[in-house]
């Protein structure tokens, strides 16, 4: 299904917007992946993909307060949206049918 | 500044709805990262986000589209701008090379200033450690040393309540270091205090900070060190064996010191292993000593406190060894001793001790350097803006159209700047790809070792991609006015004449341009004469066909041996046994008073060789009076020979022989027996000190003198009878010549960055007077032709042209010589043996300067003289 397509740091960034519910912004999203993932997160990546997925409907934003440490700039908080929860459960159900159909031979390692 | 230029980026290309909260968060970023790892870094991060926020999903609607549309003027200015570039190939070729040189040129300096101002500031808390540094004068010796003397560290410490911790390091030597029978010649050696890596935030890599040297027969070593002489083994607590007498439990391993660091060593063994660091002596300063204050602010305070520290611990000491009291020795003004505190980032380019232990950098090379990159990108701006006028003629139509058209003056000054612009960038493409290329000369040059300089996260990219715009904008602004002012009507008649004024402002960029590059000649001419001079004067002893093995101490009682079998050889002229070689900068100095002498404050500080009865002879040292040290002397364990220095310091100018010198205790007393003539014994950059020569025992290095053409010979021969006393022990030579030679290294290096620096001025500026002379000639084209056809001479056009140009040298001569004759004096002064201010050289770069700009400007004189008058009368 096409219209539930994502892409591997795509479903990342979805999984953690989830994980930080009402407090999911940029700079905690990318402060959670890398401390969770051990991974180095470029703030272009991720907010390209936060506005994609907005895009296609699988995140909703608003905006927050707005604090001095920010410039007296608002926060935009993001929050999953029923098609985004579908989009993950389809995503993780297609993965674990695959994981399901490997036969047990392909795991017997030897050493030959 | 980069923030706000990431900030106005962002804000031109992505979405407004996105603006407000992505800049919020590249705040938030900044803060963190300015707190954590500082301000420029931070500032950097900001722009670099902020370019890599560039994407698709990011963009305004329909910005590209948009963007294509406003951008077809734009594109019409490139076209353009591509275009004039493309008919006059040679122009556009002189122009760019010119600038891309300037920019290259300015690009090292930038790398090697930015390198020079970096020293020591990577440990932490750089601001807060201080060297102890003293001004000490003894009568008529003085003395301003790093060194302090062994109980300071303890006793500021506990004493000043401002010093957090104090340690100390002694020494820089070369030991023979051996693992597993494996021998390694290890140089920069030093003893230091536990306290040492507590003060210097060197990152440890094995090994327990807080018990690091607090042991006997400890080290820690270097990581390179530590790869040299295990392997891969893990080196914690493995023993190496020091000198084969010693052995040494490796209780750490450091990364290696940066090289922007002021003491550069690979290995520090415990200073507990060192009785002389214990023995409280306050009158020797021997000890190098670092101290952390709780703040920086503090140095002032520590500084009062010295004066009353001083009378507290030296009063007792000065009077037991001197017998005089303290107060009256420094009341009379024999005595004096000031301690201060030095910062450590300051060390490197401001502090001129004696005996520094990293010489090189200097705050006004620094300064100099400087000022020569900004007069050379100067020189090749100014190439660029009289170029432009020079082509004026040529886009004059071009801009009259445009004008009749309708374009604005605003729309023309917008082209012209944008293809000034666009030059440059491809100017500092050139030079990027040029600085690359060059970076590993530059590094051998400088003797530093700097990679990618320019696209690292804390490389010098910003500044580049900054000043590309300004150098652009700049270069850009007067061509841009001056042809945007044309009058239309009167350019498509064909009058494009320049007031006066324009032609004024060239001149004086000229005299710019060329006042730089007579000066950087002189300074070059100087510099060269004053180190052929350097290294041409008479030593005073010979340098050549010497060979000196080192570390001949390991062979202990069989020295003595090895001496006479090598003197048997027939290509042996003599042989020495001495561990002090001339110009090798060996210090080791002690205070001696003449026989009459009543008062400590009358010692003269000699500085002391011990050498055997052949050194004379090895060396070729010449007598002024009595005789060398001498076999049939039984006596001469008590004898002296002193440099002509030192006698005229005793007073013995008549009859110095038989008179005694007795030692600052008046314990022990000297004979003299001879008198060697002043030698250069240690850096020609130096005065001549007094020396004494004592018959000793030195076992470090034997010299041999060989006879001429022999060498290899003389290498082999030695080499096999070294392994035959050593038993396997590395066999360490050099040859005395290369020592010198060695010691220029510094001068040298300081005469080629002068030259080449001097080579570029006055190449840009060649190319930009080439341009000019092509200008001058088109604009009297017309009067060139008509004084032909009413008879005038080839020579009397040449004449004609080339005066205004010799005029313009002789100003720019002029500026110049009073400014290179007052830097140079300066320089020069610092030599206690240099040449003089001979005025040959300046005339003589003035001329040669001159030659070179009349061959330049000939070329497209002798073209538009010989040219057929027809040609240039012609209006089509």
């Amino acid at each position: 299904m096409k219209k539930f397509q994502l892409g591997e740091f795509e479903e990342i960034v979805l999984l953690t917007v989830g994980v930080l519910f009402g407090e999911a912004y940029g700079v905690s999203i990318k402060e959670d992946i890398e401390k969770r993932l051990n991974r180095k997160v470029s703030v272009g990546a991720l907010q390209s993909a936060l506005r994609r997925m907005e895009k296609k409907g699988f995140l909703v934003s608003e905006f927050g307060e707005a604090t001095s440490e920010r410039g007296g700039k608002r926060k935009r908080y993001f929050k999953i949206t029923a098609l985004g929860k579908k989009a993950l459960e389809y995503n993780i159900q297609t993965r674990m049918d695959l994981w399901k159909q490997i036969p047990d031979v392909a795991f017997e390692f030897k050493i030959c | 500044m980069l923030k706000r230029l990431g900030e106005k980026l962002l804000r031109l290309y992505c979405h407004p709805d996105f603006q407000e909260d992505i800049l919020g968060d590249l705040e938030e970023y900044f803060r963190v990262n300015s707190s954590e790892k500082g301000e420029a870094y931070a500032e950097r991060k900001f722009l670099v986000d902020a370019v890599m926020l560039f994407r698709f999903s990011l963009l305004r609607e329909n910005w590209l589209s948009q963007k294509l549309i406003q951008t077809t003027m734009v594109k019409n200015n490139f076209k353009m701008a591509y275009r004039s570039m493309m008919r006059q190939k040679f122009y556009s070729f002189l122009n760019l090379t010119g600038l891309a040189i300037g920019m290259a040129a300015c690009i090292f300096i930038a790398i090697f200033v930015k390198e020079e101002l970096s020293f020591d500031k990577h440990f932490e808390d750089s601001d807060k450690i201080f060297r102890i540094a003293g001004n000490l004068k003894f009568g008529d010796n003085v003395f301003n040393l790093g060194f302090v003397p062994d109980p300071m560290a303890k006793t500021v410490k506990e004493e000043f309540p401002e010093v957090e911790n104090a340690a100390r390091t002694r020494g820089d030597a070369t030991i023979l270091v051996s693992y597993n029978n494996n021998y390694f010649r290890q140089s920069n050696i030093t003893w230091a205090d536990q306290e040492f890596f507590s003060i210097f935030s060197i990152p440890l890599l094995r090994g327990d900070r807080n018990h690091l040297l607090d042991e006997p027969n400890t080290v820690v070593i270097t990581e390179s060190t530590a790869k040299k002489i295990f392997g891969s083994e893990d080196p914690l607590n493995k023993v190496i064996r020091f000198n084969d007498e010693l052995d040494i439990k490796v209780t750490g391993v450091i990364q290696d010191i940066p090289d922007n660091t002021h003491f550069k060593y690979n290995m520090f063994v415990t200073m507990l292993n060192r009785a002389d660091a214990r023995q409280n002596m306050w009158l020797s300063n021997n000890f190098t000593t670092y101290v952390k204050l709780n703040a920086k602010e503090s140095k002032a305070t520590v500084d009062g406190r010295f004066p009353d520290f001083l009378m507290k611990h030296f009063a007792e000491q000065v009077n037991q060894m001197m017998g005089i009291k303290l107060e009256d020795a420094v009341a009379s003004g024999a005595l004096a001793a000031t301690y201060f505190l030095q910062p450590i980032e300051d060390i490197y380019l401001y502090s001129n001790l004696d005996f520094e232990l990293r010489s090189g950098g200097s705050i006004e090379n620094v300064y100099i350097f400087s000022i020569i990159g900004f007069f050379i990108l100067l020189i090749a701006c100014i190439n660029f803006m009289n170029m432009a006028t020079a082509r004026a003629s040529v886009r004059a139509k071009e801009v009259g159209i445009r004008k009749v058209l309708g374009s604005l003056k605003s729309q023309l000054i917008n082209q012209f700047l944008m293809e000034s612009i666009l030059s440059s960038f491809i100017a500092a493409i050139v030079a990027v790809i040029m600085v690359t290329l060059l970076l590993p000369s530059f590094n051998t040059l400088t003797d530093k070792q700097i990679v990618n300089p320019i696209f690292s996260m804390t490389g010098l990219w910003p500044y580049l991609l900054i000043s590309t715009i300004i150098i652009g904008a700049l270069a850009g602004i007067y061509p841009a006015f001056v042809l945007s002012s044309f009058s239309p009507s009167k350019v498509l008649k064909g009058e494009v004449t320049q007031g006066k004024k324009a032609g004024w402002m060239r001149n004086i960029l000229v005299v710019i341009q060329f006042s730089t590059s007579i000066f950087l000649i002189i300074g070059s001419a100087f510099i060269y004469s004053q180190l052929d001079y350097l290294q041409h004067k008479e030593l005073g002893f010979n340098k050549d066909q010497i060979l000196v093995v080192n570390e001949t101490q390991l062979l202990g009682n069989q020295l003595q041996a090895f001496k006479t079998e090598l003197e048997r050889n027939p290509l042996v002229e003599s042989v020495s046994v001495s561990g002090f070689i001339p110009a090798t900068n060996t210090y080791n100095d002690s205070p001696f008073l003449a026989e009459n002498a009543t008062s400590a404050d009358e010692g003269v500080s000699l500085q002391i060789w011990y050498v055997d009865q052949d050194y004379a002879k090895t060396y070729d040292l010449k007598l002024a009076d009595g005789r060398f040290f001498s076999k049939e002397f039984a006596s001469d364990s008590t004898s002296m020979v002193l440099n002509e220095t030192a006698i005229r310091r005793f007073g013995y100018t008549e009859n110095p022989i038989g008179r005694r010198v007795k030692s600052l205790s008046g314990n022990n007393s000297y004979t003299i027996v001879g008198v060697i003539k002043d030698f250069h014994f240690r850096s020609m950059t130096e005065e001549i000190q007094p020396q004494v020569f004592f018959l000793g025992n030195s076992p470090d290095n034997l010299s041999v003198k060989f006879k001429a053409d022999m060498t290899n010979e003389v290498l082999a021969t030695t080499k096999a009878s070294w392994d035959s006393f050593s038993g396997g022990k590395p066999f360490e030579y050099d040859f005395l010549d290369q020592i010198f030679a060695d010691s220029f290294k510094n001068q040298i290096r300081v005469k080629t960055i002068f030259s080449v620096f001097a080579v570029l001025a006055i190449s840009i500026a060649c190319l930009g007077l080439f341009g000019l002379a092509a200008y001058v000639t088109e604009q009297r084209k017309k009067e060139i032709g008509i004084r032909k056809v009413l008879g005038a001479s080839m020579a009397t056009l040449l004449t004609l042209l080339f005066r205004s140009f010799t005029f313009l040298i002789l100003i720019s001569a002029v500026l110049a010589i009073p400014l290179a004759w007052w830097y140079m004096d300066g320089w020069l002064s610092d030599f206690p043996f240099r040449v003089d201010m001979n005025p040959l050289i300046f005339i003589g770069s003035a001329l040669g300067t001159l030659f070179i700009a009349l061959l330049t400007v000939g070329y497209q004189s002798m073209t538009a003289a010989r040219r057929n008058p027809i040609e240039n009368l012609r209006n089509e």
